[in-house]
Order: C-alpha cells, then sequence, then structure tokens
C-alpha cells in the first residue's frame, strides 16, 4: 500500500514538472542542484541562522528540563529569552543564544495559515506550555529522590535509565519538547513559511521575479522565506547544503525523528524525498516557477505530518509491549513522547485540505482518552486505548498501524 | 550507519514474521501454536541444573565478597585488601553465570539494575559516600552501586587505594553498604530458585507472552543482543559512537578482568543453547535440541550447528584479545570490532530465525536512545 502511495506521488512530481515545462520554461526545465546550494554575486543566498538559534535554544532547555537546579524563572526566560517584564535576559550557555533577539516562546502557534486569525487558540497552546514547564517545576523538582508509584511523582527506572514522572506518569519534559516539534517546528515550516500567504506576501513575486533583494542581504525575501522552512528541518546540520549525512543527529525535534523514520524500510526513502523537495522548490523560487514551488511544499507538508502521526503511533504500540512486560517506566516514557507528538498533530498540514490532519479539539479528545481510564492516569491506561488511538489516527494518513509500529 | 542498516532490516523481518504469524492465527490458533517439544522438560533441566546452581554459586560469592569486605573494612591492610579483591574478581565472573536469567525474582527485586549497570558514575558515588541519607534503591542511584561501584572503590579510587580506606572510614562504610546490597538481592533471588519459584517456573510451561520459555528464550537474546554484543564490546569499540569509548567497559578499573567477564557470559549462553549443566558434569535438553525438534534449518545447513559454530567462532576471537580490552582497544580496535561482527551475524538468526520457530513473540523493543 505504501509502495503503491509513493509510486503515485512520484507520478504526480513527475507530471507536475512536465507540465511546467510546458507552460512556463519549455527550453529550460528547473533542475535542483545537487545540494542545498543556491548562490548570487559569487556568494551564498542562503540564510536561516534564526531557525539554528532556536534550534540550539531548544537543545539547552531540553537539558535545563531535567537539571534539578533549574528554577521556574530560570527555564521560563529560556523558553522566552525574556524576562516575566519583557527585559533582556541571559538564561543560556551560549553566549550567541544570550545575544539573540529569538524565542522559541514567540514562535508557538504562531503561523500565518493557522494562527493569525486564531490568536486566542494560539495563546491558550502558548499557555499549555507554559503549564508544562510549571508542572516540571512544581510537580516533578521536589520528588525527585522519591520512587514514583501510581498517584504519586517521583522518579520510575526505564530499563537502567530514570525517568521523572507527575502522579499520572506523565514525564513534563517529553511532552514539552515533543509538542515543540508540532508547535515550533512543523508549524513555521508547514503552516507559516511554504505557505503562499508568506512566500507571496507583500511584493515578494514581483521582487522575486524582479531580482529586488532584501536590504544589505544577498537573498529576495521569498528566497529567505523558503530557507526558513529548511531550517527548521536542518539548521542543526554542521554541513547545511549536506544535511543527510547527518540526518538525525542533529538537533532533538524534527531531524531527529526524520532520522528515525528512515530506518524503518516502509519509510526509508522520506528523508531524500524532504531534501529533494527542499531543493527543487528552491531552484523553482529561483527560476519563477511558483506552480513547481508550490508542488515541492506539497510534498513536504505531507511527509512531515506522516512523520509526526507514524512516531505518534509508533510510541502508542512500543508502550503495549512494555506493559505487557510490566517495564512501566519504559511504557510511560513512550507515552510521554506519544503524548507530545498526538499534541503535534494540530499543527500537521494535509494538502489536499489545507487544514491540519486533526485539529485541537480532536488532539485534546485523544490525550483525555489516553489519560483517563482510570484516576492515576498512564498507570491506569489500557493496551485497547493504545490501540484504539493508534487505529484513529492512522486511519487518516496512508501508512498502517504495523508499518508505523516497527 | 552499520546499527541504522541492521535495525532496518530486522524490523522489516520482525514485520514479515508479524504477517505469517497473524496469517496462522487466523486458522486453528491452539494447534499452530503448539509443537510436539516438551517444554517443561526443558524448563525443568534449565532450573535444576543452571539456573538454580548459578544462584546458588553467586550467593556464595556474594556472601565471601561481603565478609571479605568486611574484614578489609575493620582492618585495612595490603592483605585485606588483596583478598577482598580477589573475591571480588571471583563474584564478578559469577554474576556472569546468572546475569543471563533476569526473569522471576531477580525480575521483581531488579537485580540486574542494582548489580550491574556500568559505568559507574564516580563523581555521583563520591557525592553519596559523603551522604549518610543517600537512598540506593532509587533508579537513580543504579549507577553509583553493584560490582560497577566496587570495581571503581577496590581499584580506582586512587593510586594509592589503600591509603584512602585507611585515611577514612568513609569508603569503607560505603563499601560495606554496596557489598551487603549485593548479598541481600542475591539471597533473595538464590532463595526462590530453590523454593517455590522452582516450580512455579517449571509448569509455567505455555505459549503465551508471560509462559516461562518465552521469557527465557527472550532474555537469551535480549542477552545476547544488549548485554554481551552491545554492553561488552560493541560500545567501548565504538560502534555506537564512532569513536572508541573505553570507559564504557565493564570493569573497566580492573580492566584486566574485562576479558574473562566476556568468556564467561558468553560460555552461560552456550550452556542455554547446548543444553550443557552448570558445571558441565551432564546435559539435557537447550535451545538447540528444540531448533532441532523443528529441523529449523538456514540455506539447509541446521540453524543450531550454525549458530554453535558461530558461537565458537566468536569465542575463539576473543581468546586471542588482550586480557584487558580497554589494552585492547588502545593497541588494536579493529579486532574488538571483528569480535563485534562475529557477534552481530548471529543476532538475526536468534531474534528472527529461531524465534520465529518456536512462535516467541520479541518481547523488548529496541530504545531509541532517548
Amino acid at each position: 500500500m505504501k509502495r503503491f502511495t509513493l509510486l503515485l506521488s512520484l507520478g504526480f512530481i513527475t507530471l507536475s514538472c512536465s507540465n511546467e515545462g510546458e507552460n512556463a520554461n519549455q527550453e529550460n526545465p528547473v533542475i535542483a542542484p545537487a545540494t542545498y546550494t543556491f548562490e548570487r554575486n559569487s556568494g551564498s543566498s542562503v540564510s536561516y541562522s534564526g531557525q539554528s538559534e532556536r534550534l540550539a535554544m531548544v537543545s539547552e532547555i531540553s537539558a535545563a528540563l531535567l537539571d534539578f537546579n533549574q528554577d521556574l524563572e530560570g527555564l521560563m526566560e529560556m523558553y522566552a529569552n525574556e524576562d516575566a517584564f519583557g527585559n533582556d535576559v541571559a538564561p543560556f550557555q551560549d553566549p550567541i543564544l544570550n545575544a539573540s533577539t529569538k524565542s522559541i516562546r514567540s514562535k508557538i502557534a504562531a503561523s500565518s495559515l493557522y494562527f493569525s486569525a486564531n490568536t486566542a487558540q494560539s495563546a491558550t497552546i502558548r499557555s499549555t506550555f507554559d503549564t508544562w514547564i510549571g508542572g516540571q517545576v512544581n510537580f516533578i523538582f521536589p520528588f525527585e529522590n522519591q520512587a514514583a508509584a501510581a498517584g504519586m511523582a517521583g522518579q520510575i527506572a526505564d530499563g537502567s535509565s530514570v525517568r521523572y514522572v507527575n502522579s499520572k506518569g506523565l514525564e513534563y519534559n517529553q511532552v514539552f519538547i515533543k509538542g515543540l516539534i508540532g508547535a515550533l517546528c512543523a508549524d513555521q515550516m508547514l503552516n507559516n513559511y511554504l505557505d503562499p500567504s508568506v512566500l507571496d506576501a507583500g511584493s515578494n513575486r514581483a521582487d522575486n521575479d524582479a531580482s529586488i533583494l532584501l536590504a544589505e542581504k544577498n537573498y529576495t525575501n521569498m528566497e529567505h522565506k523558503w530557507d526558513e522552512a529548511y531550517g527548521y528541518l536542518f539548521g542543526g546540520a554542521t554541513e547545511g547544503s549536506t544535511p543527510l549525512a547527518t540526518l538525525g543527529d542533529d538537533d532533538q525535534l524534527l531531524n531527529k525523528y526524520l532520522g528515525r523514520l528512515i530506518n524503518d524500510r516502509d519509510f526509508e526513502n522520506y528523508g531524500t524525498e524532504v531534501y529533494n523537495a527542499f531543493k527543487l522548490g528552491r531552484a523553482a523560487i529561483v527560476a519563477g516557477d511558483y506552480a513547481l514551488r508550490d508542488t515541492q511544499a506539497a510534498i513536504i507538508r505531507k511527509r512531515i505530518s506522516e512523520l509526526i502521526a507514524i512516531r505518534a503511533v509508533y510510541y502508542l504500540q512500543s508502550a503495549k509491549t512494555a506493559l505487557g512486560a510490566n517495564a512501566f517506566g519504559t511504557a510511560f516514557h513512550d507515552l510521554s513522547e506519544a503524548y507530545g507528538f498526538i499534541y503535534s498533530l494540530q499543527f500537521t498540514h494535509n494538502p489536499m485540505a489545507e487544514a491540519p490532519y486533526f485539529n485541537g479539539s480532536e488532539v485534546e479528545a485523544f490525550l483525555n482518552d489516553l489519560m483517563d481510564d482510570g484516576a492515576n492516569g498512564l498507570w491506569d491506561v489500557q493496551t485497547s486505548t493504545l490501540d484504539t488511538l493508534a487505529n484513529t489516527i492512522a486511519g487518516r494518513f496512508d501508512f498502517t498501524v504495523a508499518q508505523a509500529a516497527n | 550507519m552499520y546499527l541504522r542498516r541492521w535495525i532496518a532490516w530486522s524490523c522489516s523481518a520482525i514485520a514479515l514474521t508479524a504477517t505469517f504469524s497473524c496469517a496462522d492465527d487466523g486458522g486453528a490458533l491452539n494447534d499452530l501454536d503448539k509443537d510436539d517439544f516438551d517444554r517443561q522438560a526443558l524448563l525443568a533441566h534449565m532450573a535444576d541444573q543452571l539456573i538454580s546452581p548459578a544462584y546458588s554459586q553467586y550467593q556464595a560469592s556474594c556472601s565471601d565478597f561481603n565478609s571479605k569486605v568486611l574484614a578489609f573494612t575493620q582492618n585495612p591492610d595490603a592483605t585485606s585488601l588483596n583478598q577482598a579483591r580477589a573475591s571480588f574478581q571471583n563474584a564478578y565472573v559469577s554474576w556472569q553465570e546468572v546475569s543471563v536469567f533476569q526473569f522471576g525474582p531477580a525480575e521483581a527485586q531488579s537485580l540486574s539494575n542494582y548489580s550491574n549497570v556500568y559505568p559507574c558514575d564516580t563523581s555521583e558515588l563520591l557525592a553519596a559516600i559523603d551522604n549518610p541519607s543517600q537512598n540506593l534503591s532509587l533508579p537513580s542511584a543504579f549507577d553509583i552501586q553493584g560490582w560497577p561501584a566496587a570495581d571503581f572503590l577496590l581499584f580506582g579510587l586512587s593510586e594509592d587505594v589503600l591509603g584512602y580506606f585507611q585515611s577514612d572510614p568513609k569508603y569503607g562504610h560505603f563499601l560495606l553498604k554496596i557489598s551487603a546490597r549485593l548479598l541481600n538481592l542475591a539471597v533473595a533471588c538464590a532463595d526462590e530458585w530453590n523454593g517455590n519459584y522452582r516450580n512455579d517456573f517449571v509448569n509455567n510451561d505455555g505459549y503465551g507472552a508471560t509462559a516461562s520459555f518465552n521469557k527465557l528464550a527472550n532474555d537469551f537474546v535480549f542477552h545476547f543482543e544488549k548485554e554481551l554484543r552491545a554492553g561488552k564490546i560493541g560500545i567501548a569499540a565504538g560502534v555506537f559512537s564512532g569513536s572508541v569509548l573505553p570507559n564504557r567497559l565493564e570493569a573497566y578499573y580492573n580492566d584486566s578482568l574485562s576479558k574473562v567477564l566476556f568468556l564467561h557470559n558468553l560460555a552461560i549462553l552456550e550452556k542455554v543453547f547446548t543444553g550443557e549443566s552448570l558445571n558441565g558434569s551432564t546435559s539435557g535438553p537447550g535451545l538447540k535440541a528444540y531448533l532441532d525438534e523443528l529441523n529449523v534449518r538456514r540455506e539447509g545447513e541446521l540453524l543450531s550447528e550454525l549458530i554453535l559454530r558461530q558461537m565458537a567462532g566468536a569465542r575463539s576471537l576473543a581468546e586471542g584479545l588482550n586480557a584487558s580490552f580497554a589494552q585492547q582497544i588502545e593497541d588494536d580496535p579493529i579486532a574488538m570490532l571483528t569480535l563485534y561482527d562475529a557477534l552481530q551475524i548471529m543476532i538475526p538468526w536468534i531474534k528472527v530465525d529461531m524465534l520465529q520457530a518456536f512462535n516467541v513473540n520479541v518481547d523488548y523493543i529496541d530504545a531509541d536512545g532517548d
């Protein structure tokens, strides 16, 4: 089934390319370069340093969430890169990040397509992330040296590793980081920078057609927007033009899990497909072929959305195996990751619908189902609940639960 | 890259397996799940000739270690230190013979986590020595106790271990706490194997996920893959990191022990496979007998013969290495990688071919490292 879909979508791409060739550029069809390298005036026209900085900020806050010497103020400052009164702060170890004007929090649920006219929901989502940081400080940190039990926060073994869970078995740090995969990375990439409302904003098309560059920059605004989308996936790579070589090792977010995905034979081409779509789409922008650009954006939107859903299903099924072996710590860790990936589903983008595969209320219902099999949350979760969730999520995509689970 | 490829390969192999099992289940489930092999006879033989004797011996080794540590801490001198060290080496070897059997009482006690998580977190350990209220039963304390902690205290604390123990009794107090915990855990497990659990184990001879044989077979594969292949060889040889990590070796501070530990661990896995008893005096049904009864072949040859030959090959590769794997890694890491590869070849044979033939589902998932 998967291979069939794959062939179909490849066929779709081929068709679009030849159509473009006939319509716009018969003599010079757009060719993607071998690597994500684009130049003008003898210099690179690619830039996504803001994304690289945010990925690095996530890396620091991720470690800090398990540093029991941290306090709420410090963690919130890392998250917002300002204090509660909006003053500049220096919460990071890396001085470049302290000097940066960027922040994680300002880009949570902040896409043009989904949230520019839905600021209420955006604010709700941001405050949800706030409560997860607060939960880590208030409901995990005080119980550092207590063994977790049903209804009691504390530490629990996952194999020989240690996990720190709340009274319902949930790890806030996992929920937070996996939630960022959707609310920060996917939302910014799929629903902001790859969206025509951003790519074509203002005079972007005319400027791009006329090669009018941003002031003191070597790129057009449209080129830059596309690069910023690229940066949310590959901005952590040391060799940003050839990031597939280190795929999976360059951040803790999308890059990491796209790297996991290609280890599964069912999805082994996803990394190359997404990378190629980014290259061809960027080349299309240089060539002024915006229809081709948008077909590449559609490929990226579909694959990155699937990545989030596949990982959600994967962790739900892993947890089932762990529960079968009474390995509660392992199961809770899997389910905390699943929780974050499920949360992230509301930021996916179905290119056929121009909307998320699951909306915010559907996601909320999933998470309630996951936590409400008994009074003690994950301590009481039934494997039938995990199967139902996995089947419902996979049911809206082209992959099966079995393909995601292995 | 190597690991990735392998995981991808094995995942799809498991997917295939799953597909086949589903098809089977669609038919007459009970008839197809069962086979003619006498699982109970294998379980009884394993319990009586291998597992119970191994736990009894381990308990005795821990008891000796605890008393040698007591003597050393009461009167720290060169003689008592040497006796404690010799007893440590003997007991660590004895641990290798129970470490593969982590179901039942060992699982209930988290025996492996409390006894042999390495590398030891030495800075946490030193902090714990100064903290009388340190709770060693917490999961965060796994890596400051057990054999790796004893290894550090007896061999790695300083150039002058004896001087440390003579200068301040806190080191002795902590070492004694560790040796007593090891002994208590060993007693709890050995008592069960010599008592009620033996019959529970043998009588639980069905085919479900929690049946004794399914646990035994899974532990065999898990241990081979994670503890022997990755833990004792691959991680330190740099297979998963790209650079060598000798400080991840078992018995790092008494590093001349690392090869001996590996060889004893391999030997017990060979015995589970062949059915040889712990002391080698008798033999009975092991995994090999089961595979042969089912006539499991790979490219025409009996799978059991392939596995035996490969195990023997790995053994002779290991015997050719330096007694200290740390030294071996420094001198010639390629030889360690060659041993790793020889072990790796067996993973699909035992994890896919063998478990599939036994109709046993893998009950663990490759941790994705986060």
